[in-house]
This record gives structure tokens, sequence and C-alpha cells, in this order.
């Protein structure tokens, strides 16, 4: 026999996927028939979730007829199989309860499923009418079974006439026995060992002793706890009179995630309580009339006011009046923005006021069906007093921009301009915006590209200095000082520009440059160098023309060299140093002249100076400068020799006039005292050596005069390339035939040109001819050379050759008046010949051919024709 | 009689000077350059030499330096160079008298009297 309560059951479950159980009760005073649905759609409608949320329970449906109807619309009912319905309506109309059960979409939990027992056994309690309906007969005691087997909650029935007890399986387990039927005292033992594990174990025994002493007691709020893990079992027991049989019914429901839930929103509600009475800001929540209808406690510390004092006051009463207008004209558009923020001053209880920003938000309240408005109010006083020290800061950065020999633009997201007066001033421009297109055309064409380059790029800021043109056309030098800056609105990105007149310090600079630049060539031309150490940070800077005093390719590194002296000769290089500590510690300046190794190994003069130089911010310095006086030095040192052969000279012509004289004046002085002693033999001798040696005197002095003005010419000298054929052929046809017996030729190379004076280079080969003329025996020949690369540089050589007795061995025939030893000798031909050769920075040689003739030889310095 | 070596490379001066030095008594002798003088020298004693300074190719201080020190005759030194030579310089290497060209032949005469007395007289 099926009752109306397993119809439902089998029913229900028999639904594919039906999970969670619904139980609704209802007192069917008016015997409505209603239906039921397994459908997830039952669930879905608010308005009974609501409502029977508001019975106290989540599963639990417990509601009246009118809500029945809500479950339940009329369209829906006698929608489910017919049989279940139509025992339903028979079991109901029988009975003053009822019972419904709907499955929805999902799995039911353990506890969900407890507390459907339960109700069931409340149910059962509660309608003795359907009890007696269902739990007569052997299938009810079934269905009893089958519910004990499936709930998740220990349940222990005891019989007590009988002394036994039922465990269902969750029981054996907490008590450690099997299901089943047990013994009643084993079970009361083992719940009394239960109750002894318990952290509130004399509560525990307290009750269990009241219910010991009155057996008809309904207990269902007794909690056991037990630690470790930490376990809450709810437990309820009440006593049943069942088919002839007193029953008491033990039921027990871990509820300890229950306890933990209760727990967590515990914590949670007091951190929110914590969090709403700490925070700074405040919450009021108003209806869309303006009416404040409640207020956080912080509204008292935000603005000083009590919420109850603000409660059911017009918003707009709390602001300061000079913001009236403004908030009501924020209230009004309100509706239609339905969130918005609001800065403005609200009254304090002192009579002042306070900036407030608020974060409004306009919402319907979907329990009342209402538009209400929630603000959350915030303290702004130190974000407006900020912005009103940046408008102050901005309105005095202005008013120094406006002083300042400055130009400041500000290149909006429009593209235009906007510029300091400055700016108008400088460029001489009316009080009008200008585009940038107009500021680029300014700009001198020479520096367009550069600058246009780096305004183009994506560079994020620069630095440029160019040349603009005034409105009266004057170009002026200005740098501009720029940064890209990304719009906040997310548009294009904003440049703010400072641009300065800077043209007074760039045509010092460009002044400076070309001092630089003069300096530079000077020392070039000088061939001196300077050089700095800062005494400091050890830093080593230096003049270009360091690199060729110091003999090292351009661009080398200095710094080692410089601060070291490692191209210094090693006992030179500690004098070197000694003389730097003492320009150090004493101040003094010092000079050295030293040598410099090149990398080649060839030694160098240089003469060095330094001083100790203090800059404007303290820093020492050694300066010095460092001169190539090598040539200087060869200069000197052949002027020397060129004065040591001249004493020589001068010397040699002396004794030579002297001597001649001293013949004459001797031989006068014998004839003058003593005529008449001097035999006719001896009066010839001296006659003839007073004529001979007169004649001698005459023909030297001539010579030493001829000699002094080409000495005289050698000074004076003008180097330039000469082609030397054309003079070397003008000497050979002036001469040609002077000695009839004597052919004078020319050969080798007749592009040969070579620096040298044009006349004394015509002097030194006629003196060169007219010395072979007077030795040559039937021909002299001129060979030119051409340009011979080694030894370096390259010349061009002349060679005189004549077929003459030679050169006597010995000779030095470029002395003047060299002589050999029978008297017999030169005169100063071939000394001049060596004195003009040597001031073309030639060189001459003398030796015999391989004829045995004479042959000299001359060395010029080789010329490229035609430069 | 004392014999006078007259060392000069000019044919002239020795000529000049050999006929005065014989017509106030001396026997002379003539040498164009140092290596005869030596040679002069080394085959016969000789009372005194005038020597010419500047000969042809080397310097008449070479035959003072080959000499004993103090010399073991007086030595007449004759100079054109007026200049880079001064007395007190060739005194020093070794000559006793000096004389600069031109000079007087009575003066040289009277200088060989005075540093070999009691000879051509």
């Amino acid at each position: 026999m099926t009752g109306p309560l397993e119809s439902v059951l089998k029913e229900l479950r028999s639904t594919a996927g039906a999970a969670e159980l619904v139980l609704l009760r209802h007192q069917n005073t008016e015997g409505t028939v209603v239906a039921a649905e397994p459908s997830a759609s039952l669930m879905e409608i608010p308005a009974v979730e609501t409502a029977l949320l508001d019975d106290g329970d989540d599963w639990l449906y417990r509601t009246d007829s009118a809500g029945i109807d809500r479950l339940f619309p009329a369209s829906l009912r006698g929608s489910v199989a017919d049989p279940v319905a139509a025992a339903m309506a028979q079991r109901l109309s029988e009975s003053d309860c009822y019972l419904l059960f709907l499955w929805a979409n999902h799995e039911p939990s353990p506890s969900q499923l407890l507390k459907l027992e339960v109700a069931i056994e409340n149910t059962l309690a509660d309608c003795s009418a359907l009890r007696s309906a269902l739990l007569p007969s052997e299938a009810g005691a079934d269905l009893l079974a089958q519910v004990l087997a499936s709930v998740s909650a220990a349940i222990v029935i005891t019989d007590l006439a009988a002394g036994s007890s039922e465990l269902n399986p969750a029981a054996g387990e907490l008590l450690g026995m099997a299901a089943g039927t047990h013994e009643a005292t084993l079970i009361a033992s083992a719940m009394a060992s239960l109750q002894a594990r318990t952290t509130n174990h004399e509560e525990v025994s307290e009750r269990a002793a009241a219910i010991a002493a009155a057996p008809q007691t309904r207990v269902s709020d007794w909690l056991w706890t037990f630690p470790d893990p930490p376990t809450h079992l709810r437990v309820e027991t009440s006593t049943l009179e069942l088919a002839g049989r007193s029953l008491r019914i033990w039921v027990f429901q871990d509820v300890s995630e229950e306890f933990r839930l209760i727990a967590d929103l515990a914590e949670s509600q007091r951190i929110y309580q914590l969090f709403a009475e700490n925070a700074a800001d405040a919450v009021l929540l108003g209806s869309a009339d303006g009416i404040v209808r409640w207020a956080s406690p912080s509204i008292s510390s935000l603005v000083g006011w009590p919420p109850e004092e603000v409660r059911g006051n017009p918003f707009i009463d709390l602001v300061d009046p000079a913001d009236r207008a403004m908030v009501r004209e924020f209230q009004r558009t309100l509706p239609e923005r339905r969130s918005a923020l609001l800065e403005a001053r609200f009254l304090t209880p002192d009579g002042g006021s306070k900036w407030l920003g608020i974060s409004v938000r306009q919402t319907l309240d979907e329990k009342t069906g209402l538009e209400i408005r929630i603000g959350v109010l915030r303290d702004i006083t130190a974000e407006i007093a900020a912005r009103e020290e940046l408008a102050a800061s901005e309105r005095r950065l202005q008013a120094v921009i406006d002083q300042v020999e400055a130009v400041i633009t500000f290149q909006g997201p429009n593209g235009a301009p906007s510029m300091s007066g400055q700016t108008h001033r400088i460029l001489g421009l009316p009080e009008t915006q200008v585009s940038i297109e107009a500021w680029r055309s300014w700009v001198h064409p020479d520096d367009l590209p550069a600058a246009t380059a780096v305004w183009d790029s994506d560079a994020s800021s620069w630095e440029l200095e160019y040349r603009i043109r005034r409105q009266d056309g004057e170009y002026i030098w200005v740098l501009d000082k720029s940064r890209r800056v990304a719009s906040e609105s997310g548009g294009e990105p904003i440049l703010y520009g400072a641009v300065m007149d800077i043209t007074a310090q760039k045509q010092q600079e460009l002044r400076l440059a070309e001092l630089s630049h003069e300096l530079l060539q000077a020392q070039r031309l000088a061939s001196v160098g300077s050089w700095s150490l800062d005494l400091t940070t050890e830093a080593v800077e230096w003049s270009p023309e360091m690199f060729r005093i110091l003999g090292v390719e351009p661009g080398a590194d200095l710094a080692g060299i410089l601060a070291e002296f490692s191209q210094i000769p090693a006992d030179q290089r500690e004098t070197m140093r000694k003389l730097v500590r003492r320009t150090v510690a004493t101040g003094q300046p010092w000079e050295f002249q030293h040598e410099v190794a090149w990398p080649d190994n060839s030694i160098h003069q240089v003469f060095s100076r330094g001083e100790l130089h203090l800059d404007d911010l303290g820093g020492r310095h050694v300066r010095g400068t460092s001169a190539d006086i090598t040539k200087a030095e060869e200069e000197r040192a052949a002027k020397a020799r060129r004065v040591e052969a001249r004493t020589d000279y001068l010397a040699r012509v002396e004794h030579t006039l002297r001597t001649h004289l001293s013949v004459v004046e001797g031989w006068a002085e014998v004839l003058r005292i003593d005529d008449e002693s001097v035999d006719a033999a001896d009066r010839r001798l001296a006659v003839e050596a007073i004529a001979r040696n007169a004649g001698a005197l005459v023909a030297q002095v001539n010579a030493l005069m001829d000699e002094s003005v080409q000495a005289m010419r050698a000074e004076l000298l003008e180097l330039r390339p000469i082609a030397l054929a054309p003079v070397i052929e003008q000497v050979a046809t002036d001469y040609q035939g002077i000695n009839a017996g004597v052919q004078i030729s020319l050969t080798g190379e007749r592009t040969a040109t070579a620096l040298a004076d044009p006349a004394a280079l015509d002097t030194v080969v006629r003196h060169l001819v007219e010395n072979a003329l007077r030795y040559a025996h039937s021909k002299i020949e001129l060979e030119l050379a051409n340009p011979v690369a080694s030894p370096s540089p390259a010349t061009v050589t002349l060679t005189v050759r004549d077929d003459g007795p030679g050169l006597p061995a010995g000779l030095a025939v470029f002395d003047a008046f060299a002589t050999k030893a029978d008297g017999s000798g030169h005169g100063l031909g071939l000394h001049v010949v060596r004195t003009l050769v040597e001031a073309m920075q030639g060189t001459v040689a003398g030796g015999n051919g391989r004829s045995g003739g004479a042959e000299f030889t001359i060395s010029l310095k080789a010329v490229e024709p035609g430069r | 009689m004392a014999t006078v070596l007259i060392v000069d490379d000019d044919p002239d001066v020795r000529q000049l000077v050999g006929y005065a030095l014989r017509a106030a008594g001396w026997e002379t002798r003539e040498a164009d350059g140092i290596e005869s003088a030596r040679g002069h020298i080394a085959e016969q004693a000789v009372a005194a030499v005038v020597l010419d300074l500047d000969l042809a190719g080397e310097s008449g201080l070479a035959l003072l330096e080959q000499l004993p020190q103090p010399a073991p005759f007086p030595v007449i030194l004759l100079s054109g160079d007026t200049h880079s030579t001064t007395a007190e310089q060739v005194k020093q290497l070794g000559a006793t008298a000096f004389l600069t060209k031109p000079f007087a032949v009575t003066a040289l005469v009277t200088s060989l009297r005075q540093l070999v007395p009691g000879e051509s007289e």
C-alpha cells in the first residue's frame, strides 16, 4: 500500500538528474489542491524565493496558501503526472497538512538531506492524520527504514518497551557500532561514552539527566561539541508513540560546517562593523526627493553632525549656501547621469564649512521598487588646498616667465601655441597667436633641416639651438628646450617649450670658436701644443698639435703619455717630474728643454713650459705648452756651423792676405833700409816677389769682394721651383767657344725641376763651368739627373765633369783659398759654390770621375714640374 | 854660426825671411811643412825656428806639440790670424815669441838676436 508521500517521493526520485529536494508543508485548512512540478523554473521565481527565505529556512519552505499560489501558479497546476496529483489530492483532502517535494536540477548536500529527514520527522510528528495514514502498515515501516538509511544524520530509535534500539548507518558510525538493532542498554552505554568525550561535558550530562528524569521532554537545541577536529553535533530527541509502540528518537546532526560558516559570518560582520565605524568616508542613503534616509556613523567624524540629526533632513540643507545652486543643478541632472562626482562645501556645526567630495549613484531599490541615491563622502580639504597652491604656483611661474628673458610656448592639442609676452617681445611679434607652421617658416634655412628632424621624430624631449627670424627680418639665436607630454585626455601630446634668446651667448661662442681656431692655427704654425693636467681628477687635456709634437697618430689617447712623461728619456723624465712637483708646491712656473722619443725612435727636441692654474671653482691644474724646437735647434746648429766656417774662412783669408802683405812689406823694408847692400840678383828677386804678391793681393781682394757679395746673396735667396735645364743651357751657351779646344755639352733629363734661386743657381753653374774650363782638355759635360727618391727627400742632381787632371788628393777644394803644398791652389770659386748650394738647401760634392777628370755634383730638392 | 830653421808653406815668405836672417848673420834652413821641418831638426841642431802657424793643410802648432817641453830652442811663431790666435795662447803652447803678419823684418831679426844671444853679430 502506498501513501501520497511515498508516491511523491518515488515519482520525484525517478526524475533523471533531479537533485535538490524541496519540502513544502501546508496547513490545508482550505483543502487546496496543488500539484508538484519538478522544474527548476519554479526556483527562479524571485518573489517566491524571497517569501520562502523570509520564512527562515533556505530549503524548507513553509508558506500559506497565498505562498502556494505564488509558488505554483494556476497555469502549472495539473501539469504533473495525474496519478501523483490525484493521490495527493486524495490524501490531502483527508488531512490537515500535506507535503510537497520538488526536485531541482542539482544534487542535494548531505545537510540538506538531513534537514529533509528532520522535516519528515517533524511532519510526521505534527501531522497526525498523515502519520496515521502513512505508518500503520509495513509499507510505512519500510519507508521509514528507507529514509533512515538514506539520510546523513545519525538516527537512533529506541523502543522503550522492547529494550532495543535501531541505528541507521550514520548512527552506527558515530557510536562505533554496526547499523541495525542492538540492546538498548548497549546503545545507552555507547551514547554515555560519546557524551563523556564532549568538551561541554557538564552541560551535556546535566541535560541528559533532565531528559532521563522527564522522558517526555523534547529537545531540539542541544549541542554536543568535540575537540580535534572541532566538531559540533546538534542533538534532537523526543518520544513518539507510533503504532502502539513507545519510541525515543535521537537525531545527531553534524553542524560543524554551519558553525564554521556562522563563525566566518561573525568575523565578516565584525570586520565590516570595524570598517564602517572607522572609515574616513561616510555613506549617505537618500531618496530621489533629496531627503537623507540613512547616514553612516562616520558622518559625525567627517562633518561633525551626528547621524540622527542628518537623517530625515533635505540633503541641500547640509550644503554651504554658496554652493547650493550648483548642488541643486547636480541633483536635477543626476537621474540622467545615474552616477556622478560632486565637490561642494558642507556646513559644520561650528558654523564653518568643509570641502567634501561625494561619489553619488542613483539606483533602484528592488525591494521597495523606489529610486534611491547612495553617496560616499570624502574629505577633500587637503586636495582643494593643494589645487589652490598649484594654481598659485602656476600664477607665480607665469609671473616669473613674464619677467625673464625667455619665451614659453605651450602647444595645445588644437595645434595652436600660446606664448608668453616675452615671446612676442623677443620675436617682435604682435600679441597674436601663431601656428607651428609659421614658427618653422621663421627658422633659418640652414638650421631648419636639423630642427625639423628632431621635431618630427619620436623624441620626448630635446634641446636645440637654431636661428629664427624676428619680425624685423633680423635673425637671433635661440635655445629651444621642449618636452612632449602625453595628454591626460588621451588626445594629441602637448608640447611644452622654453625658448631663450642666446644670441649674445652664441656670438661669444662663435668668437671663442674663432679664437680657438686661430689659436690652433697659431699652434700649428709655431709647432706649439698646449696641455692641462687636473690635479684633482687627474684628467688630462691637450691640443691637437700635441699629436705632432709627440709623433703619434691624431686621435690617439695622450693621457698616459702626458701624465707619465713616458716619451721623455728616463733621466730627463725625473727632472721633469721634479719641476712639476715644485710648481705644484710653490706655484713657480718651470721651463725645460728636453728630448722626446717618437714611436719611430727618432729623437726630437722639445721646449716645455708649465705653470699652476687655479680655476674659479677651486680646481687646480698644471697647464703648459710644449714646442717642437727640433727644426729651430737644427737651424741653430747649422748657423753655428756656418759661423764657425765663416770664422775659419775669414782666418784663412786674413792669413793669406797678411802673408802676401808680409812679403810685400818685408822686401820693401829690406830695400828701404839696406838698399845698397842688396845685390842685383836679390833686388830682382825682391821686386818679383813684391809684384807677384801684390798681384795676388789684388786678385784675392777681388775674389773676396765677390765672395762677400755671394755670401750676402745667400742670405737673401728666394727659393722657388726652377726648371734647371734652361739655366744650364744658357751657361753652356755663354761659355761655349771661350776655350776653343773644349766642347761643353748638356745631357740627361731636361724637365728636372728643383727648389732654387735662379740667380744663385746661375752663379753656381758658372763657377763650376769656369773651374772646369781651367783644367779640361777637350770637353766639359753637364748632366742633369731625374729626381732621386732615395735618400729622402727626392733630389735633382747636376754633375759637371771635365777630362782634366782631376782634383789633387787631400785638398779641401771647397775651402776658401785652399792651396796645395806647392802653393798652387784655388781661390774662392768653389767656396762660393758650396755657400750658395747650401743656402738653397742643397749639397755639393767634388771628386774625380772614372776618366780621371774632376767631377762636381750638386743636389737640390726636387719639385714636381708645374708646382 | 847658428842656424835658424824657417818653416812656411809660402816660398816668397821663406825667401824673404831667409834673406833677412842671412843678412843678419845666421845660417838658414827652409821647410814648407812639418814633415820637412822635423827632418831638418833631426839632422842638424838649430838655434831657433821661425814657424808659420798656418801651413798648407796643417797647423804649425803640430810641430810645437811634437817638441820637448820646454822646447830646446826658441820658436818664433808667425801668424796671419789676428783674431783666433793670441800671443798668450801660443806661448802657453811652447812658442817663445809671436809675430803677426805682416811683420817688420827688423823686428824679427831683433827678436832672434834677443832669443839667441851672441849669435849673428
